[in-house]
């Protein structure tokens, strides 16, 4: 089915230069060192946690409501670091997810209500079903479906996953529509 | 929410509590415990005290919320948590007895008759909600919430707990370190 | 695996489905099509064949062969025994007496593996740590290794022998059923017995030893009685393993778990797909498990024009719903496209609806991966569309409207129709001289899964 108009109230939103919606009421911690390329959508509640460590986010992204996307963290013998997170283009994250990745490749779908690991690698045209538990440094392969707790391989993703994720992911931004404009 | 009408935070010198967390009621926080933005600490039913070198990251909720039958008894428990627990995004905990060296992981919930010792670790996604004493080291874990003991308790996080105390005030606004009394928001 | 499909990708993907040549119902991005016979195929009606086995941990790849050296495992990544997540290296010091002078301790430094998920390590499963980061786990020997091993080499002398009657029959063009048995060690045991008097005149080396039969294993007659204390012990439950710890070492099955070792992580494998009747590649990956790229990819979504419901309806018994559904383009060719109704079919489990196709030809504008840059309204013009039908244009992309009538009474309205359209094949083989590549019109059945009736 296509997608339908997700309507948002205008005021709630800004609208960047490059084509990136920001929602007023998500929480941008540190947002000089949060990049986001453009037109990539940033719901309500979400947390982005660029205080940490520089997070950096690919074009045509839609991070859902109450998402949390927070650079991990690693020990060392001397001291802690924060890794920088980058996420690629074309990556859905659902909502109430928690995304504590050092890398999330491009075209991949992170369901709703899932916990990504410290310092996860998802690597392109992966998929995480919706509550999947990844526990820290899991590596996802491309083509991969993760579900469950602790998240293992659970099926293949088709060969067109790249296409697939293009046309959801733009389209989403498409369909993102503030209220009271026309078609 | 019946939020008790005297409330008052206490927050020892050398704690980092940023400002857009959420505190209501009577809340004591140690001395170098880091609680990150958008955390929520609720003390409903009594008041909550936190020890030191604790690590409450963003999403959350700690109450201490009124036990089934005994609405509007203020002050009928006392909530402890003890030192160098960690608890990870979007936790919640209700549990009135938390020891030291816990790890609640993501997502997880820790109910109201639950009382961790100390050196356990609730999984990611864990519901514990039995009304019990959990051993100590006690590991809850994946989709079924399958135990195990484990052999060391988890290690402190004093590192992090620096590197948190030197970073956060840079980004935020913290709430004053005090005794007086300060009216939440 | 369906339901994860259609997370996957967001939109509900498994309403609209296409009939493949073998009879199955599969949305287009799960369907391939050969270039060489113009039909639909899929996963489960075409060759597949392993090109490079990869760990999912390190991916890192190696030749099939090597992988089966290595019993499909990677040597260096390891799986916890407890909850089946990827362990990690840790490094600790540890205080071991100087090499100068053993009276003085000297920190080293020291390794183990532990599990980031239920915190197992490996000095739980009473391993000693190692001196190096990478390794240097010793596997445990299979206590059937001796017998397993003298079984492989007497069935794999079974097979050579097999093998070499077989190029033998070939030679003397004489058929038999009997080839076809050469990949099941036992029965062709059997089968060879009966062959063999027949083929003895024709042999040319006859002279070639009959392996001799591995030794028998007489069953297990009469066990001990179960100790009475397994009746009056009380259980630790965090002491012994769970069916599932024991089933992932089959070799050992430990009951305790003191007695769990790491286990080497499963390999994964890139494939390709080769279609059963012409033997042309449908998808050929890269070989880097790291890459997303194809040489070769023949998805039927990127070669037919693909349907869609625009939008959910509601539909009830008898009464007429008009649906959009929009139809794109993948070609970079302008396309026509012939909706035909389904005649005489009433079969209830795929059509529980009447549906009203438009009758005239639909032209789909061609795909042009430019015209997400344009404002879309120059196209607008250029074809003559009836309004009642085509309800919108852009791109490569229309909408068409359909009235659909329910008949059944409850449960999903489900409809079914023929999609018959151009098709350009752009097959470099096949496109010898001719500058412009053949128009074949090809046709496939669609079902379409519209939602419930209103009760």
């Amino acid at each position: 089915m296509e997608l339908q108009d997700i309507y948002y109230s205008s005021a709630e939103y800004i609208e960047t230069a490059s084509g990136n919606k920001v929602s007023r009421q998500s929480v941008l911690c540190g947002s000089q060192n949060i990049v986001i390329n453009g037109k990539s959508i940033v719901m309500t509640d979400c947390v982005i946690r660029g205080d940490l460590a520089n997070v950096r986010i690919g074009r045509f992204c839609v991070v859902s409501k109450r998402a949390v996307i927070r650079p991990a963290f690693k020990k060392f013998s001397k001291g802690v670091a924060f890794f920088p997170l980058h996420i690629g283009d074309h990556v859905f994250i659902g909502e109430d997810s928690i995304v504590n990745a050092a890398q999330v490749g491009s075209f991949v779908h992170i369901g709703k209500n899932c916990v990504i690991g410290r310092r996860s690698v998802l690597k392109d045209c992966c998929a995480i079903a919706d509550n999947t538990v990844l526990p820290p440094e899991t590596v996802v392969p491309p083509f991969t479906i993760f579900s469950g707790s602790p998240g293992k391989v659970n099926g293949e993703l088709p060969e067109c996953t790249q296409d697939l994720m293009t046309d959801v992911t733009s389209s989403f931004y498409q369909h993102f529509r503030p209220h009271g404009k026309g078609k | 929410m019946a939020a008790p009408n005297k409330s008052s935070v206490k927050i020892a010198p050398g704690a980092v509590v940023c400002d857009e967390c959420e505190l209501i009621g009577d809340i004591t926080i140690g001395a170098r415990t880091v609680i990150h933005p958008k955390a929520r600490i609720i003390a409903e039913a009594g008041p909550v005290i936190i020890g030191e070198f604790n690590i409450i990251e963003e999403l959350v909720h700690i109450t201490n919320r009124f036990p089934d039958g005994a609405e509007g008894k203020k002050n009928s428990q006392v909530m402890v948590i003890g030192n160098n627990n960690v608890f990870e995004v979007g936790a919640q905990i209700e549990s009135t007895k938390v020891g030291d060296h816990n790890v609640i992981e993501s997502k997880a919930f820790v109910g109201p008759q639950v009382e961790l010792t100390s050196g356990c670790i609730i999984g990611a996604a864990c519901h514990v909600t039995t009304g019990e004493k959990l051993p100590e080291n006690t590991v809850i874990y994946g989709a079924k919430c399958h135990r195990r003991i484990q052999r060391e308790r988890p290690p402190a996080q004093n590192l992090q707990i620096d590197f948190l105390t030197k970073i956060l005030p840079n980004y935020h606004y913290l709430k004053k370190v005090s005794k007086a009394q300060s009216p939440p928001k | 695996m369906t339901s994860l499909t259609k997370m996957a990708t967001f939109m509900d993907v498994n309403l609209v489905r296409y009939l493949c040549t073998c009879g199955k119902r599969l949305p287009p991005c799960r369907l391939y099509l050969c270039r060489h016979c113009l039909k639909l195929r899929c996963a489960d009606c075409v060759q597949h064949e392993v090109d490079s086995p990869y760990c999912p941990n390190c991916l890192e790849n190696m030749p099939a062969s090597e992988a089966k050296l290595k019993k499909n495992r990677c040597s260096n990544c390891f799986d916890c025994p407890i909850c089946g997540h990827t362990l990690m290296t840790r490094a600790t010091s540890q205080m071991v007496p100087s090499s100068e002078d053993p009276s003085k301790s000297t920190p080293k430094k020291m390794y183990y593996m532990a599990c980031s998920f239920c915190r197992w390590t490996t000095r739980d499963g009473g391993l000693a740590d190692q001196s190096t980061s990478n390794g240097g786990w010793k596997d445990e020997e299979n206590p059937e290794a001796k017998r397993i091993n003298t079984l492989l080499e007497s069935y794999r002398s079974i097979a050579q022998r097999e093998k070499a009657e077989k190029e033998r029959k070939k030679y003397v063009k004489r058929r038999s059923h009997a080839g076809f048995q050469d990949r099941y060690g036992l029965t062709s045991v059997a089968m060879k017995w009966k062959i063999q008097p027949a083929m003895s005149n024709l042999s040319v080396k006859e002279t070639e030893k009959v392996p001799p039969a591995p030794e028998l294993v007489s069953p297990v007659e009469d066990f001990d009685p179960l100790p009475s204390e397994i009746f009056s012990d009380i259980v630790q439950l965090d002491k012994v393993t769970y069916l599932s710890h024991r089933l992932n070492a089959p070799e050992f099955q430990p009951p305790a778990t003191k007695d769990l070792r790491p286990v080497h992580k499963h390999l994964l494998v890139r494939r390709s797909l080769r279609c059963r009747e012409c033997d042309h590649n449908l998808s050929k990956p890269d070989f880097n498990p790291l890459s997303i790229k194809f040489k070769i990819q023949l998805i039927a979504l990127n070669h037919i024009p693909e349907i869609r419901i625009m939008a959910p309806a509601t539909f009830s018994v008898n009464k007429e719903t008009v649906v959009t559904f929009t139809l794109s383009n993948p070609s970079v060719y302008s396309t026509v496209v012939k909706l035909l109704p389904i005649e005489g079919d009433t079969d209830l489990d795929y059509m529980t609806a009447k549906v009203d196709l438009p009758k005239s030809d639909l032209v789909l504008a061609l795909h042009d991966d430019t015209a997400v840059y344009d404002d879309g309204t120059k196209a607008q013009q250029e074809f003559k569309d009836d309004p009642r039908v085509v309800v919108f244009r852009r791109a490569n992309k229309l909408g068409f409207a359909a009235k659909v009538t329910p008949f059944c009474k409850e449960g999903e309205v489900k409809v079914s129709f023929m999609m018959k359209h151009e098709f350009r094949n752009t097959a470099a083989a096949i496109q010898s001289e001719d500058k412009e590549p053949k128009l074949e019109w090809l046709e496939h059945r669609i079902f379409i899964n519209l939602g419930r009736i209103q009760l």
